[in-house]
């Protein structure tokens, strides 16, 4: 029976309120019956977990787990963690990592549920051997991930494996220069890429005056790139984050490596300390002086004082070179929620300069040492919420000491016989001392809740940060007048600073095909003249069509708070940083990309293919002008600011990723651009690093059980360089002058060579692994031009008299060919 | 196996034995030489400019012009020209006198090279020296303050100074001015302007009989934009001279098809006399 109520009735019958009792009553029942039902079956569980690596129990970064039947998935954490809300019932769960044998397991879910997972390494051998560059997860997520096998399969500077090589070997990452660990992202500077080792950022990246990185690859589990997109829990640099994780050490068994080359040796020790802690400690170190020292205590240099012309001033030089560095890391697993670690990097470079003659006694020291400590503690809280803290210290310390004694031999002569009356001997001496240093002491706190389609990632750091851009002190005395010495100190004030950050973002799935992601990063800067607050969006969407490819359309803001004093002219050795301060604010960059990848139906092939346009903003440049007596005092005045970068171009690359035969080929097309106020008459001008075409051939193949061979192939522009077009000869109104078409308005030739790589391994009976690797980078001999300079010699006449001088100009290639064997044992 | 070990061990050796560095002539390719002008015009003074011929960078060879033809436009109209061959250096006919209302500019042409034409110049508004001080400083200097008005608009000057001894005894004198002594009015931006200088008040004279300078010639140039910015570039190229590698200061230059400046100027001057 049904009754209608009026709405302009005053008076409720009885008729509608029995009704309406009954409709709420009936919803009651449905809801509390959704409620039970959701509870007893809920419409989605969260299974979560780690998955490790069934060997060695490392934990797998971005590995894949997904359900064969809807689809669903995510990745591993850089902890090895995931978690997945998936409808209840049985489920068909794939979990997959490269270079692992992918695992299928069925489960069958009522609640939520805990489930570790192990992966065995793949075989290398005629099966199928994935060592993709980019998966099109990582594509979709703006990062190239370089597996640590891809790494010892490229040929290598002197035998040693380099992380920032590997990735210079990648589209849209130069070289700064031959040979260097200095890298160029996108046309940016190289001082605008984050380096964080374990969650603490490292400043200087490169031992031998950056011909070889400081990372060792033996302690690295993984590197993950980003170069645009990039998430909004990164922040600080405008071109590029790497993010190196350490290996955690073998939960099963001591292992040790040794490797023996040229350049270097290096010993790797880790292993289980009880069922709880792991321990791994890798020590590298050079031997390149280890003759020097005898070689000078067998050498004369001849008398002091001596006034034969013909050993007068002959001088002898001895170079010692040292570098080393060593990593340390203990983890301990406190239960299955719970774990902590700490994290040692350290590394040094020593060079020393003895230049010695008759007449004087010269001695040189530069040293360079980097810090890092870290301490991390990981808390699962229940099946959505991951939490990771982490307290950290790094520092970089450069010092110069210079020091000269002459020997003065002064005859007195009589003017009437001419004869010597007198003769006086003394020393002068002069001594140089400098040094800077940046250091930071760091927290961070980082969470990632796990939703229905939704992974968001939220946290906090602080970090305080001291900056001595140079202090020196010189020292002049000599034993003639025996007056005091004079001395001259000159220091740059010390500069701290506090910067805080937020960050929220949210990688948000939407049906199968799309994934939006969205962050944004809060930023407070306070230096002690300044503060700067800023907002970094980040934002990306993509389309993930399978066998269609992936379309990604992505546009990030990136804020630097400080400033690295580095030439964009020419190449310093060192890297010395300041703070963001009234008149030098943070630099900006906004970049936009849009990227097609697409994969073969089996999954050997890739094709991907991305184009960029950067803007960049506050770029600082530093000039040495006559002003600076010694190099970064008084720096504020040797900087031009406010300058503005614009960056772009595309990149291609194609790659096969398994097989016997694996490789890719890639290219960059760049145009990379400044302008300052104060430089090349406010117009704008090609950066240093503008490098139009670059390309790029890696190639590796398993020839047979032992062997297995590798090249890389390089072809590219000539980074830019100041040259005059003209002389201008003096008049009388003004002295001669050299005349520019424009700042950076010429190019060292075009630069190619070839490096190629051999590795023969084999396992003896006990199981150990030994072999050899060899290498031969520039195999052809190409004389790439390192710098260029003007090379003034004598003109003679035929009777061999100095006529006058000439000038040239003169190109110096520096490593024309360098073959390289290394020995390693692992037991 | 061992064998192609042992081969593969040799040659490294071998290799390992190559020398490190190498240098090697490298040839740069130099755009063609141009015409070079280095000239003046002053309102109601005359016009000037020296012509020359660029240099590729690193030659130290002298390169004469035999013959120059050089015009001199005024309000776009040829006012004079002359073809100059043993010295270059143009000056204008004795009877020509900028003149404040017009507009003036250079060309050069030479055989062999591309023809070389300046920029219009337009004279800057005089700017008068409105008073001037000094003070006697230890040691035989002077110091000389000078005070102008700077207009509104954006303005450029330089400051000279000649010393005087009864119009016998004179300070040395440079053409024109020192190009580096150049400054804009950035510091007092439509107000009064102050510029101090030291100058040596001594002319000459022994130890006991000293002679001083007793009079002084102040001159206020008010230079173009175009001479401010070839002033101020030439000034800050001095610093990185001889590094052709660090990142250079361009020159400013307003001549087409060559190098140089064509510059106009204004100027002022006020005579003081000086007492020891």
């Amino acid at each position: 029976m049904v009754h209608h109520c009026s709405k302009n009735e005053n008076t409720v019958t009885s008729g509608c309120i029995l009704l309406k009792y009954r409709m709420v009553k009936l919803l009651c029942i449905l809801i509390l019956f959704q409620l039970v039902t959701h509870k007893l079956f809920p419409q989605s569980v969260t299974i979560s977990g780690f998955i490790t690596d069934k060997t060695t129990g490392e934990p797998l970064i971005a590995a894949s787990i997904y359900d064969s039947t809807s689809y669903a998935g995510t990745s591993s954490n850089n902890r090895g963690f995931y978690s997945l809300s998936l409808e209840p019932g049985a489920r068909t769960v794939m979990v997959s990592f490269v270079g692992y044998q992918p695992e299928e397991h069925r489960v069958y879910l009522i609640k939520d549920t805990i489930v570790d997972f192990s992966l065995d390494p793949g075989v290398e051998l005629e099966e199928v051997t994935v060592r993709s560059v980019r998966t099109q997860s990582d594509f979709i997520k703006g990062r190239l991930t370089i597996p640590i096998s891809r790494l010892n399969e490229l040929p290598a500077l002197g035998g040693e494996t380099d992380l920032i090589k590997a990735l210079t070997t990648l589209p849209g990452i130069a070289a700064a220069n031959e040979g260097s660990s200095g890298m160029v992202v996108r046309g940016g500077g190289t001082d605008q890429n984050l380096f964080i080792l374990d969650g603490i950022p490292v400043y200087s990246t490169g031992h031998l005056f950056d011909f070889i990185s400081v990372f060792n690859p033996d302690v690295v589990k993984r590197l993950d790139f980003y170069k645009g997109p990039f998430p909004a829990r990164y922040g600080g640099r405008l071109s590029s984050v790497t993010d190196i994780t350490f290996r955690d050490g073998n939960t099963r068994e001591v292992t040790k490596n040794f490797e023996i080359g040229l350049i270097n040796s290096k010993f790797t020790i880790e292993g289980p300390v009880d069922d709880k802690t792991t321990f791994l400690l890798s020590l590298r170190s050079t031997y390149l002086d280890l003759f020097t020292p005898i070689r000078k205590a067998i050498a004369k240099s001849g008398k002091k004082y001596d006034s034969d012309p013909e050993i007068r001033d002959r001088g002898q030089q001895f170079v010692m070179y040292t570098f080393g560095d060593l990593n340390f890391r203990v983890k301990h697993r406190f239960n299955s929620n719970h774990s902590a670690s700490v994290n040692l990097f350290h590394s040094i470079d020593y060079y020393r300069l003895f230049d010695n003659a008759t007449t004087y006694d010269g001695k040189s020291r530069y040293s360079l040492f980097n810090t890092a400590i870290s301490m991390k503690s990981d808390h699962v809280f229940g099946p959505r919420l991951f939490a990771s803290t982490m307290l950290g210290y790094t520092s970089n310390t450069g010092k110069s000491n210079n020091d000269q004694t002459n020997y003065h031999n002064y005859y007195w002569w009589d003017p009437v016989t001419h004869l010597q009356t007198k003769n006086t001997r003394f020393e002068s001496s002069y001594s140089y001392r400098q040094k800077s240093f940046t250091g930071d002491i760091a927290a961070a706190f980082d969470f990632t809740y796990y939703a229905n389609n939704h992974s968001i990632n939220f946290g906090a750091a602080g970090t305080f940060r001291t900056f001595q851009p140079g202090s020196y002190s010189t020292e002049l005395r000599d034993t003639l007048d025996n007056i005091k010495p004079l001395k001259s100190v000159f220091s740059n004030t010390s500069l701290t600073a506090l910067e805080g950050s937020l960050y929220v973002e949210d990688e948000w799935k939407i049906g199968k095909v799309f994934r939006l992601n969205g962050g944004l990063r809060f930023n407070r800067f306070t230096s002690s003249e300044a503060v700067y607050s800023s907002l970094d969006p980040r934002f990306s969407i993509a389309a993930d069509m399978e066998d269609a490819g992936s379309l990604v359309l992505s546009w990030s803001q990136m804020t630097q708070n400080i400033h690295a004093l580095i030439r964009n002219d020419i190449l310093l050795d060192k890297t010395v940083w300041v703070p963001s301060m009234a008149g030098f604010p943070p630099e900006k960059a906004n970049q936009l990309t849009l990227g097609f990848m697409q994969k073969s139906k089996g999954g050997d092939y890739s094709f991907g293919a991305e184009v960029f346009y950067k803007k960049m903003r506050n770029l600082v440049e530093y000039r040495i002008n006559y002003l600076t007596t010694y190099s970064f005092y008084q720096w504020e005045k040797s900087l031009e600011t406010n300058g503005t970068g614009e960056v772009f171009g595309g990149e291609f690359l194609a790659e096969k990723t398994s097989g016997k035969v694996t490789g890719n080929i890639n290219y960059s097309l760049t145009w990379s651009n400044r302008r300052f106020s104060g430089l090349n008459g406010g117009r704008w001008f090609p950066a240093f690093f503008d490098r139009r075409h670059i390309l790029n051939i890696t190639g590796s193949v398993r020839l047979n059980e032992d062997w297995k061979a590798s090249f890389f192939w390089t072809v590219g522009s000539g980074h830019r360089i100041n040259f005059p077009s003209a002389q201008v000869a003096s008049s009388p109104y003004v002295g001669n002058y050299f005349v520019y078409e424009g700042i950076n308005s010429n190019r060292l030739p075009v630069y190619h060579r070839l490096d190629l790589g051999a590795e023969w391994q084999k396992i003896n009976e006990k199981g150990d692994t030994y072999g050899l690797k060899f290498s031969i980078y520039n195999a052809y001999c190409r004389f790439n031009a390192y710098y260029i300079y003007v090379n003034t010699y004598n003109l003679y006449d035929s009777n061999h008299n100095v006529t006058g001088t000439a000038s040239r100009v003169t190109k110096l290639a520096l490593l024309p060919i360098i073959p390289a064997i290394n020995f390693y044992y692992r037991f | 196996m061992h064998k192609l070990i042992y081969i593969l061990i040799m040659a490294i050796i071998v290799l390992a034995g190559c020398e490190i560095s190498k240098t090697i002539d490298y040839d740069v390719n130099y755009p063609p030489d141009k015409l070079v002008i280095t000239g003046f015009v002053g309102m109601e003074n005359r016009a000037e400019a020296y012509i020359s011929i660029s240099n590729p960078p690193l030659s130290s060879d002298l390169k004469i012009l035999p013959q120059v033809e050089v015009t001199l436009f005024e309000d776009g109209n040829i006012r004079d020209n002359k073809t100059i061959s043993d010295y270059p250096l143009y000056i204008s006919a004795i009877d020509f006198k900028a003149d404040a209302g017009k507009s003036y500019s250079i060309s050069a042409k030479a055989e062999g090279y591309p023809e070389a034409v300046s920029e219009v110049e337009t004279f800057p508004e005089r700017v008068t020296i409105d008073s001037v001080n000094y003070s006697i400083l230890p040691d035989d200097e002077i110091l000389i303050k000078t005070y102008f008005t700077d207009p509104d608009e954006d303005n450029y000057y330089v400051i000279k100074i000649i010393m005087n001894y009864n119009d016998t005894l004179v300070s040395a004198d440079y053409p024109l001015f020192i190009l580096s002594s150049a400054f804009s009015d950035k510091k007092f931006r439509s107000g009064i302007g102050q510029v101090d200088r030291r100058e040596y008040l001594r002319a000459g004279g022994s130890v006991n009989n000293p002679i001083y300078y007793n009079k002084a010639n102040i001159i206020l140039f008010t230079i173009s934009k175009a001479g401010y910015d070839f002033c101020r570039s030439i000034d800050e190229a001095d610093y990185t001279y001889g590094d052709i590698f660090t990142a250079p200061t361009i020159i400013e230059s307003n001549i087409r098809n060559g190098y140089g400046i064509f510059m106009a100027y204004s100027t002022d001057t006020i005579q003081i006399n000086l007492e020891k």
